[in-house]
């Protein structure tokens, strides 16, 4: 057999068995130190190797170029996680893009290899070829085109910010509370420690846990409906809103925030947001007309505990990560 | 293979197609036993996760028990919604780890499958299994459960929108349900409004549910359009609720063609994996009309229908009309009487204009399952429209509840009262007639609203 075909089959079966056989046993739930996607990867390059090794097979130049292609689109786009931004994964493949022409190109007998099929279709030799290169090459563009310029319907671009710059000071209850320098008053021990603690149960044994009770009875009567009984943003009214109700869980947002940046959110909701969120964008409800200071204090406890994140602090003690 | 294995493999395979194929079939099980070694792990999940809503002792009675519509689950009877298992019996634990997996969509069940580990969650139902007080899993005299057989799909329709099921089938299920008298609750049009005075076994208010709104279905396990869910729940009926078994009174394969003809009425819409819900159409097409538009909500130049076209292709002569846009709606909790449990949480737009006219025409449908009592929110749907759009900058929008003193809002607001419906009686091909009253506002505030005053 044709050994440029058994050289192509042996790389595009190889990589359908491993991506739908062996992927998924290398990308369990927890990760281990053999059984990860970056050992999958290299498996799967040992195994081309090792393949064309054994069969003894030598694909010609233009062949391998599209290998070592294939190789890097396949790691940017399926392996390597978490997901890069897509203009991002551009960039790389320009980058991959150069390298596999550098490769291709090392001395003047492969480039001329290289150079060959393509010279071949161009001038008419592979007829075929030739005719689908002129043809629907122009059409593809066409097509490209076409599609960038049909009108379409769209809805307007809202840009927002999603962290906005706090007040220096916010004023809740008649009491006014420098951001800087507030803190949870209901913080009164170390969050790891309860760890293991239980709502309700605890809530008569530890000070602590009766704080994060309460916090909760106040999260499940009030705030569930949008931020959701797992904390995650997607309550049951979540669907509705246009920007989505803060996800808790992700760690792009109360962990890497002040507790007292909460409460300013918390207190003002939608309407106390600064003229850079664009005013009102956000249906949160400024939460002071239906809760008291201290119940505010303890639903932030409370998204703590329960998520396991620390709030970030600026203070040279007790200051996590 | 030797001839002699083969016709024994035959024989084999036969009785098993056999058995599969005796219909209505039950096998008799006992209850999954309460897995003693898992309840520590278990009470850790619970006391995390679910005692917010289920309460301390399971009892349905936690925090936001009180502000939810349908209620949590109360635990200690042993009433369980979504099984395998015969009316009225404990479910197997596989149903509840199921329920726990996907969730129950349209309450705020929400599907734990991604969120907690397998070991958790049959940890937890283990647990829950030991706040159940009036029965007993362990029970292996008193409590033998009968698994149902649902046969399988008849017409092999695939995920995730089951489309081509013949239509023959489905108007055959409409017929049996007409003969069952489904609408005596669940309305003549599927919609869940056919008796808004139900209660489940606690006495809590309780409403039939809405077919075309599948994706709301409590036992759908996230795959709202399969029909095996709704030939289950006929099956099976709904612990606690009004919803009987019809297994006895129904032949398992007319339980599919009524599965077929609910099936129908849900429009597919492209479903949003995380919430489970349609994707919500931010951006409300108006349709340019040539001349007058028609003022009349039957007129056929309105009929549109509300399965998304990407979906299914529309008949040419539809094609034209307006899209039907789907909205989804929360609850207002900010100001003024906090709605908590909505009753209604979508609806669907349509729109034309008219340049002859200088006018644009909204269509706005949606489904009421509870006639209001209160003289303040009769049965009303309102628009809300920056009232100085040309003040504003940017994208910069004022707020929408009835706007503020700088950023007034334009409020139009019809209010209907249906004239000669009574919702249990059976549909009207005719339809019904509406009293329409319409007017024109402007909001300066949540308690500043007067009447538009033009110059």
């Amino acid at each position: 057999m044709n050994k440029t075909l058994v050289s192509f089959l042996v790389f595009v079966v190889g990589l359908a068995v491993f991506h739908n056989v062996i992927f998924p046993v290398f990308t369990p739930k927890e990760i281990g130190w053999f059984l990860n996607r970056y050992v999958y990867y290299l498996l799967f390059i040992a195994y081309l190797l090792i393949a064309h090794f054994m069969l003894r097979l030598k694909a010609p130049i233009s062949l391998m170029g599209l290998f070592v292609w294939a190789l890097g689109f396949y790691f940017y786009k399926w392996v390597l996680y978490p997901p890069i931004p897509w203009t991002l994964f551009i960039t790389y493949m320009v980058m991959w893009s150069i390298g596999t022409f550098l490769y291709v190109s090392q001395d003047p007998d492969t480039f001329r290899e290289f150079r060959k099929p393509i010279v071949k279709a161009i001038v008419g030799e592979y007829k075929l070829a030739q005719i689908v290169l002129l043809t629907v090459l122009p059409l593809l563009v066409g097509w490209a085109t076409y599609q960038s310029i049909i009108p379409n319907y769209q809805e307007p671009v809202e840009l927002r910010t999603v962290h906005p710059a706090p007040p220096a000071t916010t004023k809740v209850h008649g009491k006014t509370y420098p951001l800087e320098s507030t803190n949870n008053p209901f913080r009164i021990d170390e969050q790891d420690n309860y760890k293991e603690s239980f709502p309700f149960l605890d809530a008569d044994k530890h000070e602590y846990m009766k704080y994060v009770t309460e916090g909760g009875t106040i999260f499940f009567q009030n705030c569930h409906f949008c931020h959701g009984d797992q904390l995650n943003g997607l309550g049951m009214f979540s669907h509705v809103f246009n920007p989505t109700p803060a996800n808790f869980i992700d760690p792009g947002t109360i962990a890497m925030l002040q507790e007292s940046f909460l409460f300013w959110r918390v207190a003002k909701g939608g309407p106390g947001l600064p003229n850079e969120s664009t005013p009102w964008s956000s249906s949160m409800p400024p939460w002071e007309e239906h809760l008291k200071t201290d119940e505010i204090w303890k639903v932030i406890l409370f998204e703590y505990w329960y998520t396991g994140w620390h709030p970030r602090t600026f203070g040279t003690e007790g200051s996590e990560s | 293979m030797t001839s002699n294995n083969y016709i024994k493999r035959l024989i084999l395979s036969f009785l098993t197609v056999a058995l599969i194929a005796v219909p209505g079939t039950a096998l008799a099980a006992l209850p999954d036993a309460v897995k003693k070694d898992l309840l520590e792990k278990g009470k850790k999940v619970y006391f995390k996760r679910c005692v917010w809503c289920h309460g301390v002792e399971g009892g349905g009675d936690g925090p936001s028990a009180d502000r939810l519509f349908t209620r949590p689950r109360n635990f200690i009877q042993g009433t369980f919604k979504i099984r395998t298992t015969d009316s009225g019996e404990l479910p197997m634990e596989a149903d509840l780890i199921k329920t726990v997996k996907n969730g129950l969509p349209g309450s705020a069940m929400p599907a734990w499958g991604e969120f907690l580990s397998n070991d958790e969650i049959v940890a937890a139902v283990n647990f829950v299994k030991t706040l159940v007080q009036d029965r007993d899993f362990n029970d292996i005299e008193d409590e033998e459960v009968f698994v149902q057989d649902f046969g399988t799909n008849p017409w092999g329709t695939k995920g995730p929108y089951h489309l081509g099921i013949p239509q023959a089938d489905i108007d055959t299920g409409k017929e049996i349900f007409t003969k069952n008298k489904c609408f005596e609750c669940h309305g003549g049009e599927g919609r869940g409004d056919g008796n808004p005075t139900m209660k489940d076994d606690w006495g809590f208010p309780i409403v039939a549910a809405d077919w075309q709104q599948c994706w709301n279905f409590r036992g759908s396990r996230r795959d709202p359009y399969d029909p095996f869910h709704i030939v289950r729940t006929i099956s099976t009926g709904l612990n606690g609720t009004p919803m009987p078994n019809f297994k006895d009174q129904i032949i398992v394969e007319d339980r599919w063609k009524i599965a077929a003809f609910v099936n129908s009425l849900c429009p597919r819409k492209k479903i949003d994996p995380l919430t489970n819900k349609p994707i919500p159409d931010f951006l409300i097409q108006s349709v340019y009309t040539a001349g007058n538009v028609v003022g009349k909500i039957d007129d056929p130049s309105w009929a549109s229908p509300d399965t998304d076209r990407r979906i299914v292709a529309l008949s040419e002569e539809l094609a034209e009309n307006p899209l039907r846009h789907y909205i989804a709606m929360a609850g207002q909790i900010t100001r003024g009487k906090r709605n908590f449990n909505p009753k209604t949480d979508n609806l669907w737009i349509s729109s034309r204009w008219s340049e002859e006219e200088g006018a644009v025409y909204y269509l706005v449908e949606y489904h009421l399952r509870f006639l209001s009592q209160d003289p303040e929110y009769p049965d009303a749907v309102a628009i809300q429209w920056p009232a100085k759009l040309q003040d504003l900058f940017g994208a910069e929008k004022p707020y929408f509840i009835f706007g503020d003193s700088k950023k007034p809002v334009d409020l139009w607001k019809a209010s209907f009262m249906v004239q000669d419906y009574s919702a249990t009686n059976a549909p009207s091909e005719k339809g019904y007639q509406l009293d329409v009253n319409v007017n024109e506002t402007v909001g300066f505030g949540f308690d500043a609203i007067s009447d538009k005053e033009y110059e």
